[in-house]
């Protein structure tokens, strides 16, 4: 073992073992920090960027003890409490920074990434403005610096299978809790955010926040790390190679945690395979690979789940199928509420999403998203296309299903049929004019009424007669994931 | 000063390596650390200081530029005036910062700069050397050494003087705070006059983040020492403020 990561090294980047400092400075934009336009959401991700840092300085400093009961204590207590600005981590974590400085460069260039996207995102860019300029800052971040994070799909079961994985999780439950907390929150923000007009940002992080503090910080008994297109399935489909990083610059931040919480390595061995898991992600690692392709099981396996490029395969999962947490076997091709094939390339867009439960899920229709958001307890969030590709209608739901928009004219077709047609007889527009024009296109609609919002959500459908549970391998291909060594 | 605080805070909030708990020279203190600006950073600061002295008191305003314009190296382009008896006077200065390490398990951060500065018709050129560390569970050691070069000294001036300063940083109200650093450092300046001594000063100052990267800085500074005569300050007040972006 020793021998093979003594040979590991000779690989590593000169960067990497370096002492010099070498950062880079963010692409200078007009959009920076406009995630302050939505002042709930920039504070609660300056105290994520404090949680981590608390928590890496007391793994190494001998504070492991406390690290569940005070050092938890302190975490939450800055979570409820957020600071005005984003810290400086390596204030709060100075003997991390001390002892791996290459790995707090790799982190922050993309957290870098992380928080200008959200700016861009926040900012009062136009949808197609925004587009081109997550496309510069990912260019600018790939190139700009030798330390970034590959956006290929990596596969995480092979990520998740190395000697030290799986000792934090379970050593370090609630603090691990917090960590995906954080990364379901970095990843739900996107499709909150992604094409959603402004007036509704606030509404939806009502919502977004509410799961967050409610559920997603203190949630022991997940699965597995929350993955980016479980979030943002829009956002990871339009960008994903972002989402590919995110979700393993997040895989990254969980074999730290394992390697550093493994206490048969000394300190050595930790800050080697902290190197060799750092080269693991690196997108100069990967730089002669492609998207799709790839060994399975490998550290190159780059295949991703079909209909969906912006995720790499998960644990027991196929291209054709994944377990999700809390949500069971699923496939990203087909509508999940109703199992018909949902519009994909440049139809995709007409593809409807439902917020619920700490998930996000496309669907095929409005009724579907109604529907499915139904079935689950909580406040749901819907994003429905309408007519016009570049109006997304979104509605914000209370627990009782009554939803608000700011979208006042939105009204709504729906003559309830067989769902292989349901992207056709359910439908939102932007007004009653466009419901008209779409009922004279569609003459078989002549006499259907146009529902307001509020006749609309007090709705119900059938049980779709095409739905079909999707069954796995296993039921649950985690359960005992590491404590049976899965790897 | 009314008015300088108003076009202060008039200025647009946005902005890096500016942090509170990074030291630049002269904001408050002098002293440097060995921490260059990340690759593209630009960054502002402005100054004022006022000084009571046992002759008549001096004010002075100062601003600098400083541009990331490598890895690990910028410049810097300052300006500043000063006002003594009704007198003035105004000098400049062209830096090149240049970091060497970061701090790591087998090194200090260490890192090196130049300074050419104009002073009426007097240039000087000067040499520090940088080096830092951690101190404690959040504090930062700082020494900086330097060696200034007088390109045409007058007889009675020395042609090489020396100066060091060892200093001491750390966070203050974490962890409910993460906004400000208290510093506090010792200098020791030779004089340049060949007759005179050294003189030791005691400065303690504040770092405080004000906006997303925006610093504002107060910083109080003693002479309690001074040998052969030379030149001693009872009390030197500075405040200033940086902004990276």
């Amino acid at each position: 073992m020793t021998l093979a990561i003594a040979l590991l090294a000779l690989q590593f980047p000169a960067w990497m073992t370096s002492p010099r400092p070498m950062e880079v400075f963010r692409l200078r934009a007009p959009h920076n920090d406009a995630v302050y336009n939505i002042p709930r959401l920039a504070r609660d991700l300056n105290a994520v960027d404090v949680g981590h840092a608390t928590a890496y300085e007391a793994l190494v400093t001998g504070r492991q003890s406390i690290l569940e009961t005070k050092i938890w204590q302190r975490i939450v207590r800055t979570l409820e409490n957020p600071p005005s600005f984003k810290p400086d981590e390596s204030a709060i974590s100075p003997r991390f920074a001390k002892l791996y400085g290459e790995l707090e460069r790799v982190f922050d260039w993309a957290h870098i990434l992380h928080a200008q996207t959200i700016d861009v995102l926040a900012s009062n860019l136009s949808d197609a403005q925004k587009e081109a300029e997550i496309e510069r800052l990912w260019n600018y971040y790939r190139t700009r610096a030798p330390y970034a994070i590959t956006g290929l799909p990596m596969n995480m079961e092979f990520l998740d299978s190395q000697p030290y994985s799986g000792h934090f999780r379970i050593k370090y439950p609630k603090v691990n809790a917090l960590f995906w907390g954080y990364h379901w929150l970095q990843g739900a923000m996107y499709d909150m955010l992604y094409r959603v007009p402004s007036d509704m940002w606030e509404l939806s992080y009502d919502v977004v926040r509410d799961q967050y503090f409610q559920r997603e910080l203190w949630d022991t008994e997940r699965d597995f790390m929350p993955m980016f297109a479980e979030q943002s399935p829009r956002f990871a489909a339009r960008f994903p190679q972002l989402a590919n990083a995110f979700d393993n610059l997040h895989m990254l931040h969980d074999m730290v945690n394992d390697i550093l919480a493994d206490e048969s390595l000394d300190r050595n061995a930790k800050h080697q395979e902290i190197r060799k898991a750092i080269w693991m992600v690196l997108d100069s690692t990967h730089a002669d690979c492609k998207s799709g392709r790839g060994e399975e099981k490998s550290l190159h396996d780059h295949r991703h789940m079909n209909g969906m490029p912006g995720i790499g395969m998960m644990v027991g999962s196929t291209p054709e199928l994944m377990y999700m947490p809390r949500m069971g076997w699923m496939g990203m091709e087909d509508c999940h509420h109703c199992s018909m094939y949902m519009p994909d390339e440049e139809l995709r867009w007409r593809r409807a999403t439902v917020s619920v439960d700490g998930w996000t899920m496309e669907v095929r229709c409005p009724l579907c998203a109604r529907d499915m958001a139904a079935q689950y307890p909580g406040r749901a969030i819907l994003r429905l296309p309408t007519e016009d590709p570049n109006r997304l209608l979104v509605l914000v739901g209370d627990e009782m299903g009554n939803y608000t928009t700011t979208m006042k004219e939105a009204v709504f077709l729906e003559v309830e049929g067989e769902h292989p047609e349901c992207n056709r007889w359910s439908h939102a527009f932007t007004s009653i004019q466009a419901f008209r024009q779409y009922v004279r296109e569609n003459p078989q609609y002549k006499d259907a009424k146009p529902y307001t919002l509020e006749e609309w959500a007090a709705l119900s459908g059938k049980k779709p007669a095409t739905y079909r549970k999707i069954e796995g391998p296993v039921e649950n291909p985690y359960k005992h994931w590491h404590k049976r060594g899965g790897r | 000063m009314k008015n300088l605080l108003l076009l202060l805070t008039a200025l647009p909030i946005s902005v890096f390596s500016i942090d509170h708990s990074k030291l630049d020279f002269g904001r408050p203190l002098r002293i440097d650390d060995a921490h260059p600006l990340a690759l593209g950073e630009m960054a502002l600061k402005f100054g004022v200081s006022s000084v009571r002295s046992h002759s008549s008191p001096k004010h002075e305003f100062e601003t600098s530029y400083l541009y990331g314009f490598a890895p690990a190296m910028h410049v810097e382009v300052g300006l500043g005036s000063g006002i003594e008896s009704n007198k003035s006077e105004a000098d400049g200065h062209v830096s090149l910062f240049i970091g060497l390490t970061r701090e790591t398990p087998s090194t200090f951060a260490a890192a090196v700069r130049f300074d050419a500065r104009f002073e009426d018709a007097n240039t000087s050129l000067l040499a520090r050397g940088i080096l830092g560390g951690r101190m404690g569970d959040y504090g930062k050691w700082h020494f900086n050494g330097d060696i200034v070069a007088q390109l045409d000294p007058s007889f009675w001036k020395r042609s090489f003087s020396l100066a060091a300063a060892i200093g001491y940083s750390s966070p203050i109200g974490m962890p409910r705070d993460f906004t400000q650093t208290i510093v506090a450092a010792i200098n020791l300046n030779q004089s340049l006059v060949k007759a005179e001594g050294w003189t030791s000063s005691f400065a303690i100052g504040l770092r405080k983040q004000i906006g997303i990267r925006e610093v504002m800085d107060i910083g109080l500074e003693t002479d309690f020492l001074a040998s052969k005569g030379a030149p001693r300050n009872a009390l030197k007040v500075v405040l200033g403020y940086s902004k990276s972006f």
